[in-house]
């Protein structure tokens, strides 16, 4: 299939208050995508959607040809789709290697009788634990490893994010606003270890973000909501020209370039 | 027919007390996130009070009823003073208060329970007077009561709804942080929030002994659960919701006593009654009647 | 002061202590853990002890079977409050599991041909005449005395004897404790305890995990129900009241809440503090009559309390800086 995530037609309401009114994406496995727009205009909600934490009213999510609508997130990560959190989720009393280590899949030690096999436990627990290293490695974030994750700065949590995100092993990855509030040094940065890891491991990513330039630089392909529905997408050139999209966000952009 | 307008009555009785208590614990948790497990002993102290002055001490029931009320809104403001500014200025999280909250009550009881001794205790109203209506025996102590609890929750409503402090206390329970900021004065809303509340509890506990006819001091502990039941069936902080929810669950647990429900439910089960209600609810509204989802973090 | 130099008096307390410890445990892998305010912990005392009771007095099964069963009985009981009240959001599951542990009382109490109702065990219907569920184990008790006699001399009693029995049960569980917290499950679970959309994004259904911290936390409650019963050979619904879990709750604040290793220096504390006062003959205390001295006792564990959450928090032995308390 080449596209490994279509949403058809989702619509959700707050209340009274339409979050996202048929709200249509395809995006190509391999594929770099990004979502922008206005404040309010139901991108994180889609995104909500699209990560099971809560279901639409209608339509239907298709990720790897699978319905994954009425999905709990829990189950929508063991599929493969895993997502980050704006201003990066870390649990603040673990270390940084216990919050990677969350991030592998099948842990026999995650079934309470299991502490009875000590052994089984402790092998997976090692190899889980050179693949941590691995991907600490490829943050920059190996000097960290026992430390609690609550000291790190903003910055180094989005790359912990990330690397705990990787950990487990996805197919897709959701970033949300990976770029926020974060120094041009770090969005290099960033959009280099995301660039080594799309290379490495075959991942298709779809991003909602504010950063315009960045998200111009590295997407593949962009969509542009507003008032809770897609109202364009294609190639990012094509997004400048687009009057609609001008119209709804992008004026005072255009007109200091 | 007779049996139905029994019931009905006393579940409109019992409700109303219900509801009195109810508010009183939703509107502290509202205000201050505080869980108030005194509260039951709230209640019978403020009983207590009030039949000591007008029995032991002869004094005029309306009299012996002010004072009562006045003991537990001192007692309310004193423990916030004491105890609770101190949790709130430490920043206290939901165990702390529990668990402190938990001691306050323990020592409560306990302190009742050396001053008065463990007898039980009648107020010197005549329980035996009835009048007949449809059919039914009405106990014109139960009228009284209910009157008067309807006129306090009246009172109070108007007061929540029209009073500036009554506003402010809304907003504070709202948005605690956003209130504090926009000029609200927040140490009038938690004088207020114990004064209210020490009229509720002192009043539903004087009118529950009234009702019951004979109480000893677990008659505010026996109603501590169908209370928390009722808070948090109107969803915890929200006093309307406190209202409905005593009001409901006071009818529930008397009308289960009909003997069309299999011979009628016995009635030492009320609590449990009270709590099955509650848990069916929860089942399909999980933040109570009236609830928004609560936010997660 | 006669008191304190009765060796009866010091194996009670342990005894007590002893006790408390395995049921504090049981809170203590819930709250530890998972951060789950669980205050109807008592219900599984209740159940795995009146289990076992009724399975011998009524059924005549065997003693140790009735005690799995007991045990058993706890764990559905954990299962039951979790499944119907974890999704709740977190302070009304705390009230409801109040609430759970009141109702089970209440059917305790108000089920005279079941459970004897309020007057306890010794109402039980019985099939031999007597209800009691000790007879069996007596015997055992007894065997042991016997062998510890030459070690303790006069001091072995049977009390003794089942003292020694609980603290190797509980020390034999704080091994196990420990071993469990270095699980990846337990892992998850105290990530759990701060967020619940970090573990979720990554694959683990929360729901589960909180679940089976309760239903193993209510075994080992369970467990100390049954030594509870062995221990006084009557039971009587008063015995099962909330206060109970808030005892629970104190030692394990004592002790530090989040460490295995100190609800034991947390229940011998308590024990020390609640059983022991009970045989304090000396001022303030003989101020007081014996019925006012009752509600003293327990208007000091409301202090204590108090104290503890306003003062010291992270309990006698814990460390400000690990305090999680939230």
């Amino acid at each position: 299939m080449e596209n490994i995530l279509e949403v058809k037609s989702v619509s959700k309401s707050f209340s009274g208050v339409r979050a996202c009114e048929n709200a249509s994406l395809s995006i190509k496995r391999g594929s770099v995508t990004s979502i922008i727009g206005p404040n309010g205009a139901g991108k994180t909600s889609l995104f909500n959607l699209i990560s099971g934490a809560i279901s639409p009213d209608s339509g239907s999510i298709l990720f790897n040809e699978i319905e994954i609508a009425k999905k709990h997130p829990h189950q929508i990560a063991l599929l493969g789709l895993v997502r980050t959190f704006q201003g990066a989720k870390v649990i603040r009393r673990l270390s940084v290697m216990e919050n990677i280590l969350l991030a592998a899949q099948d842990n026999p030690g995650d079934r309470l009788w299991r502490v009875v096999t000590p052994r089984v436990r402790k092998r997976f627990e090692d190899e889980a634990r050179e693949r941590a290293l691995e991907l600490l490695k490829q943050v920059g974030l190996t000097s960290f490893v026992d430390s609690y994750a609550g000291i790190l700065s903003g910055g180094q949590r989005k790359l912990l994010d990330l690397a705990r995100a990787m950990m487990a092993q996805p197919t897709m990855l959701l970033l949300d606003e990976p770029f926020a509030g974060v120094n041009p040094a770090l969005v290099e940065k960033l959009v280099e270890v995301l660039q080594s890891l799309k290379a490495k491991h075959d991942l298709t990513f779809l991003l909602v973000e504010h950063d315009l330039e960045t998200v111009m630089n590295i997407s593949d392909e962009v969509y542009v909501m507003a008032q809770g529905t897609v109202i364009a997408s294609g190639l990012p050139n094509s997004i400048y020209d687009n009057e609609v999209v001008i119209d709804a966000y992008l004026g005072t952009r255009r007109k200091s370039n | 027919m007779a049996e139905f307008v029994q019931l009905l009555f006393n579940g409109l009785v019992t409700g109303s007390i219900l509801a009195m208590a109810a508010v009183g614990v939703s509107l502290v948790y509202g205000v201050l996130r505080l869980v108030n497990f005194a509260a039951g002993d709230f209640m019978t102290l403020g009983a207590f009070i009030a039949v000591f002055l007008s029995i032991s001490k002869g004094l005029p029931l309306i009299f012996s009823v002010i004072v009562a009320i006045l003991g537990i809104c001192l007692l309310g403001l004193a423990l916030d003073w004491l105890l609770w500014k101190r949790l709130r200025e430490n920043k206290a999280g939901t165990l702390a208060l529990f668990l402190v909250a938990t001691g306050v009550a323990l020592i409560l009881r306990q302190s009742i329970l050396m001053i008065f001794s463990s007898g039980s205790r009648k107020f010197a109203i005549n329980e035996t007077a009835t009048f007949g209506f449809l059919g039914a025996q009405i106990a014109t102590s139960q009228l009284i009561v209910l009157l008067l609890a309807t006129s306090a929750i009246i009172t109070l409503g108007l007061f929540m709804a029209k009073s500036t402090i009554g506003k402010d206390m809304r907003a504070f329970s709202d948005n605690a942080s956003l209130a504090a900021v926009s000029g609200i004065n927040v140490n009038k809303v938690v004088r207020y929030v114990w004064i209210i509340n020490g009229i509720l509890s002192a009043l539903a506990g004087i009118f529950q002994g009234m009702v019951q006819g004979r109480f000893d001091s677990t008659m505010g502990w026996t109603l501590l659960l169908p209370i928390f039941a009722a808070v948090v069936l109107g969803t915890i902080g929200d006093a309307y919701g406190a209202l409905l929810g005593g009001m409901t669950l006071g009818l529930v647990m008397e009308m289960s006593t009909w003997h069309i429900f299999f011979g009628g439910i016995p009635s030492s089960y009320k609590p449990v009654v009270a709590f099955a209600t509650l848990g069916i609810v929860l089942l399909v509204k999980p933040e109570g009647l009236l609830g928004v989802k609560a936010r997660s973090i | 002061m006669n008191a304190f130099v009765q060796p009866g008096f010091w194996i009670f307390v342990l005894l007590m202590a002893g006790i408390y410890c395995i049921f504090a445990l049981g809170l203590q892998v819930q709250y530890g853990l998972g951060g789950i305010l669980n205050f109807g912990h008592v219900a599984m005392m209740a159940l795995s002890s009146y289990t076992m009771a009724i399975l011998v007095i009524t059924y005549n099964w065997n003693l140790y079977l009735a005690c799995f069963a007991g045990v058993v009985m706890a764990g559905l009981g954990g299962a039951f409050l979790g499944l119907t009240t974890l999704r709740l959001r977190g302070d009304y599951f705390s009230i409801v599991s109040i609430a759970f542990s009141e109702i089970v009382r209440y059917i305790i109490h108000n089920s005279d041909h079941l459970t004897g109702g309020a007057q306890g065990s010794l109402n039980i219907p019985s099939t031999r005449g007597f209800a009691s569920y000790t007879d069996q184990f007596n015997k055992v008790l007894i065997n042991i005395q016997g062998k510890i006699k030459p070690i303790f001399g006069s001091f072995a009693s049977r009390d003794m004897a089942l003292l020694l029995i609980v603290w190797l049960s509980a020390i034999i569980l704080l091994i196990c404790m420990s071993f469990i917290q270095r699980t990846s499950w337990a892992r998850v679970l105290r990530a759990t305890r701060e967020d619940d959309d970090v573990p979720a994004s990554l694959g683990k259904n929360v729901f589960l995990f909180r679940l089976s911290a309760v239903i193993l936390g209510s075994v080992v409650g369970g467990i100390a129900g049954i030594y509870w019963a062995l221990e006084f050979s009557i039971l009587d619904p008063a015995d099962f009241q909330t206060i109970v879990t808030f005892f629970a709750w104190m030692v394990i604040i004592l002790g530090g809440a989040t460490r295995v290793k100190g609800v034991p220096l947390g229940a011998l504390f308590f024990g020390f503090l609640y059983a022991g006062t009970r045989f304090f003959q000396f001022p303030p205390f003989t101020w007081f009559d014996s019925v006012q001295r009752a509600y003293l006792r327990i208007m000091i564990i409301g202090f204590v309390l108090i104290f503890l959450m306003l003062k010291r928090p992270q309990g006698i032995f814990g460390k400000r800086a690990e305090m999680v308390l939230e």
